[in-house]
């Protein structure tokens, strides 16, 4: 049966205008829905991207964030902690899968990767945990199953070695 | 005691009725509202169990149904059953 679409985003229980233009501090409420890995007819698939970083030399940190596409990198910049989310929800009438690609780039770093999917019929329906950390990248494909809605989190984070400050993240989605 | 459900079936099938009788001319086919049930036209009671069937000298015109909403075309973005972003649409009758 066909799924009638929610959005254009989505926060909570209600739907919400299509996303900002420009991105304040920590960002709008909500996430986009997207119709499982496609566009919708008058909209192009998107995530909401958030990125922080810390300086435990300066004790400062930056905070922000973007859309993104399926099959665009976002990177945080680089610095002693460097953390990046991606968010969205989904419609789908069949499973389909995401392909992410994780780039870190610390000598000495070490960190996490993380992947909770939703489903409003479900609650939580998978949950990925692995580490990452160092020069080097990481994929790994998530099954995201047919939902009226769900919500997709991808948390990625890095911390740099002692005194350093070379942590970065570097990620992208894309259909597989 | 009759449940809600049971409740918001009765008055969507009363809804439904109504807008059935709108369809109909009651001024000159079956039973006019203006007279009195003696002045009916021949073998058309005013209570149905005195009459057994009614002939339907005019019958329903094109089509029925219906009811509220007033009609009007309109698109909604769907997923399809393939898990395609699709545009469904829906035409006439509206949505109560």
């Amino acid at each position: 049966m066909a799924i009638l679409r929610a959005g254009p985003w989505w926060s909570g229980n209600q739907a919400l205008d299509a996303g900002p233009s420009t991105w304040d501090d920590e960002g709008p409420d909500g996430a986009p829905v997207n119709c499982a890995d496609k566009d919708w007819l008058n909209q192009s698939w998107e995530g909401r991207s958030d990125y922080e970083l810390f300086s435990s030399s300066t004790g400062t940190n930056e905070i922000g964030g973007k859309t993104f596409s399926l099959d665009q990198y976002v990177e945080t910049g680089t610095d002693g902690f460097a953390f990046l989310a991606f968010g969205f929800y989904w419609q789908a009438t069949n499973d389909f899968d995401i392909k992410q690609t994780v780039e870190t780039f610390a000598d000495s770093g070490f960190g996490d990767w993380s992947v909770i999917l939703s489903t409003i019929e479900d609650g939580e329906v998978f949950n990925y945990f692995n580490t990452i950390g160092g020069i080097g990248t990481q994929t790994e494909t998530f099954t995201l199953p047919a939902t009226t809605l769900g919500f997709a989190n991808f948390f990625m984070a890095e911390q740099a070695g002692q005194d350093e400050d070379d942590a970065k993240i570097k990620s992208k989605l894309e259909s597989a | 005691m009759a449940t809600q459900a049971e409740l918001d079936k009765e008055q969507n099938r009363t809804k439904s009725l109504s807008g059935t009788i709108g369809k109909i001319d009651l001024g000159g086919g079956v039973y006019d509202l203006n007279t009195r049930p003696d002045d009916n036209k021949e073998g058309v009671d005013e209570r149905i169990q005195n009459d057994g069937i009614d002939v339907i000298t005019n019958p329903l015109g094109g089509g029925g149904g219906g009811g509220g909403g007033g009609g009007g075309n309109f698109e909604l973005d769907v997923v399809d059953d393939d898990g395609n972003a699709a545009r469904a649409s829906f035409t006439g009758g509206g949505i109560i």
